[in-house]
């Protein structure tokens, strides 16, 4: 492990590597911090232009441009009351109010220390349990990848928010829509409508550009924008007794985050969600929790951070996306011609442990960056909307065109923009919609691989004693929360808390801006 | 802030106003697509013609249209049922604003999003964004937004595509949007040239220039 240690800090560590991280970092802060981005539209947007970089250079900064985002997400959510990530919605609770109460830069502080912590923490656990899990996954055939895929799409109950029924169509939806182009195995045209364009298939990230960037832009001008709050340099300073308070919080939050972020699809989403509700329970200061507590903070925002290391196990080993940011990733490794999956890990492993190193070099950056600029990056908020979204606009649709040097991805990133704007207004799901757009061609191979050898009998996929155990882990997965949702409801009327209580473990966690 | 604890999950959320007749509208559209895409994607051949079943073209698009269908169709049920229930219960619970389509229990998580804003801001009878504009200016807005944006990538073959995306900008900031005019045009020119020197000059990419062939 030592020796892959060393290769990956050789590789992250040239010049082009850290320069291109500390764009992606800076990138991705700034991204988070505009209203309605997040993550995964900046990964989107900022895709095409590392086409032209090599693999290694251009993952950096994509995974950069992703936990910036995170950090950017949050100070939002602290400033103004608007989570730029589903993952920092739960911070806006607490962090709002203490930044009401004057203590903006506390919760800014907290968020990026507590940040930093979690991603040393599991940064560590990744490297130890990745290759690992890779090696397990090497003797995977045709029946435990169909049961992967099966898991994967389970994973979509964890990101139906409101309703599942709403989440399971969306799934389907996106599973329509990745059968466009022709078919694997037989060759054959499916809803091309004798379009010439159609025939390779829905283009991916432009369909993400569209959904995420464009989508919110309308989204936002249909709904209005809030009244920030002015961050003073002097609110920056945290106190040694919040400081203090926040250690068990941090590390509770980094070992929960980790634990659900290794799971494929459960995204940093869900982990934020239940370390706030874990904390919430467990505090001496469960009173606080609401009106401005640092540990309603410094757990979820330690959480989200940990799990979205987490999400890179099942990307990265298996080739499931974590949660909807990984999926774009997923798209930009097979752009740069790369496979996830337990092969990555063998043949690429200048490029894995490159990369993995990267995100201990990037959260430092993102620490020395965020503790002493992050009022400074709270200027940004006063730029005015109305400049801001029509270099959103442009900047969606120049990256759009430049994927493949046709109009036609512009037209594409409109169809998808209306339709993520529909979606945001009626609140159907876009996480579900991008898993089954992303795992659908590959659940196909998986099926028509798995039936033919099978000879037609897909009954083969229980003979595996792995694919089993993935299947039964799938079914957990998709009804586990429902079944622990109505355990708790029984034994919760009687022994219960009175009141609103934290959202409970288990629980779909709410997806309010649609993106897991 | 009252509404800012997440309600007890796993509980689905119930709409406070009953659902939107827009939403019912589109998981209706999403019901027809559903089946319209299973029956067309029968066509392609649920099994491989002359094998012993194996999954052919057409397994998956039946499967997810299918799918489509039921899972939309389950949400259409679920909305009438929750108008009748509504109209039985009278409208009594109808006074808090919330964002249209976002249902209560979803809406409260966010802080400050919903009903808490409303009455801090002494509850206006429409709600208004920080500029003063009312949920019926902002819809105009939206179609005006969309409107010259599809203009501009249809003028994308006539004057290219920086001109074209250079004029919306200064037209959503300065006309659309009321910003002052100098700081619009500066901004104007900074992105269109930015764009440029990253996009043309450093990744070399063919951006159209149109018939007028300039930028």
């Amino acid at each position: 492990m030592i020796d892959n240690l060393l290769l990956g800090f050789e590789a992250a560590l040239s010049w082009q590597n850290l320069g291109w991280c500390f764009v992606g970092v800076l990138l991705g802060t700034v991204i988070g911090l505009m209203p309605g981005l997040g993550s995964t539209t900046g990964v989107a947007i900022l895709l095409p232009l590392t086409l032209a970089m090599d693999p290694l250079t251009a993952l950096i900064m994509l995974a950069g441009i992703y936990y910036g985002a995170q950090y950017g997400g949050t100070i939002t959510s602290v400033l103004i009351s608007t989570p730029g990530e589903a993952a920092s919605v739960v911070t806006t609770i607490d962090g709002y109010q203490m930044a009401r109460n004057g203590r903006a830069g506390a919760a800014l502080a907290i968020a990026a220390i507590g940040s930093f912590v979690a991603a040393i923490l599991s940064l560590a656990l990744l490297i130890a349990l990745a290759p690992p899990f890779a090696r397990w996954a090497l003797n995977f055939g045709p029946p435990e990848n169909l049961a992967l895929m099966v898991l994967g799409l389970a994973t979509i109950v964890s990101f139906s928010g409101g309703s599942l029924a709403r989440g399971l169509a969306m799934a389907c939806l996106g599973l329509l829509l990745g059968t466009v182009g022709v078919a694997i195995g037989t060759g054959e045209a499916r809803y091309t409508f004798g379009s010439v364009d159609l025939l390779s298939g829905i283009p991916f990230v432009e369909v993400m550009i569209g959904l995420f960037a464009l989508g919110e832009v309308l989204h936002q001008v249909r709904q209005g924008a809030e009244a920030p709050i002015r961050a003073r340099f002097r609110d920056l300073v945290i106190k040694g007794s919040e400081l203090r308070r926040s250690v068990a919080p941090v590390l509770r939050g980094s070992g929960l985050g980790f634990l659900l972020g290794v799971l494929p699809g459960s995204g940093s989403t869900l982990a934020s969600f239940i370390a706030y509700g874990v904390e919430k329970r467990v505090s001496p200061r469960k009173a606080e929790f609401g009106k401005g507590a640092i540990e309603g903070v410094a757990a979820p925002e330690s959480a989200n951070n940990a799990a979205a290391n987490a999400n890179f196990i099942p990307t990265l080993a298996l080739g499931i996306p974590g949660g909807a940011t990984t999926a774009v990733l997923l798209g930009a490794f097979t752009i740069y011609g790369l496979q996830p999956g337990p092969l990555l890990f063998e043949e690429q492993p200048r490029l894995v442990w490159g990369l993995l190193v990267s995100f201990f070099i990037g959260n430092l950056m993102l620490l020395v960056l965020n503790l002493p600029l992050a009022p400074a990056f709270a200027q940004m908020l006063r730029i005015p909307y109305g400049y801001l979204y029509p270099i959103i606009l442009i900047t969606s649709c120049v990256g759009a065109f430049s994927i493949s040097n046709n109009v036609f991805s512009i037209w594409i990133v409109l169809a998808a923009g209306a339709a993520g704007f529909v979606m945001k207004q009626y609140d159907l799901p876009m996480a579900p919609l991008v898993l089954g757009l992303v795992l659908g061609p590959l659940f196909e191979k998986a099926l028509v691989q798995t039936s033919a050898i099978g000879n037609g009998d897909l009954t083969v996929v229980f003979a595996s004693p792995i694919a089993v155990t993935v299947l039964v882990l799938a079914g957990l997965l998709a009804f586990g929360p429902q079944l622990w949702g109505l355990v708790r409801r029984r034994s919760g009327r009687s022994g219960g808390q009175g009141g609103p209580g934290g959202p409970s473990a288990g629980a779909p966690a709410p997806t309010p801006a649609g993106v897991a | 802030m009252s509404t800012a604890s997440p309600a007890p999950a796993p509980a689905p959320a119930q709409p406070a106003e009953g659902p939107s007749r827009g939403g019912t509208a589109i998981h209706a559209v999403l019901v027809v697509v559903g089946v319209v895409a299973a029956v067309v994607g029968a066509g392609y051949g649920i099994t491989v013609p002359g094998s012993g079943g194996e999954v052919g073209a057409g397994a998956l698009p039946v499967l997810a249209g299918a799918g489509l269908a039921l899972f939309a169709a389950v949400e259409v049920a679920k909305d009438v049922i929750a108008v009748r229930r509504h109209r039985a219960v009278g409208t009594a619970a109808s006074g808090a604003p919330t964002r249209p389509g976002l249902p209560l229990a979803a809406a409260d998580l966010v802080p400050g999003t919903t009903t808490d804003v409303a009455a801090a801001s002494e509850a206006p009878s429409e709600e208004r964004d920080i500029f003063g504009r009312t949920a019926a200016q902002r819809k105009k807005l939206l179609l005006v937004v969309s409107g010259l944006l599809l203009l501009a990538v249809l003028a994308i073959p006539l004057v290219g595509f920086l001109i074209s995306f250079g004029l919306l900008l200064l037209v959503l900031s300065w006309k659309v949007e009321g910003r002052p005019l100098l700081p619009s045009l500066v901004t104007t020119v900074v992105v269109v040239v930015v764009t440029r020197l990253v996009f043309v000059n450093f990744l070399g990419v063919p951006l159209p220039s149109g018939l007028l062939g300039v930028l």
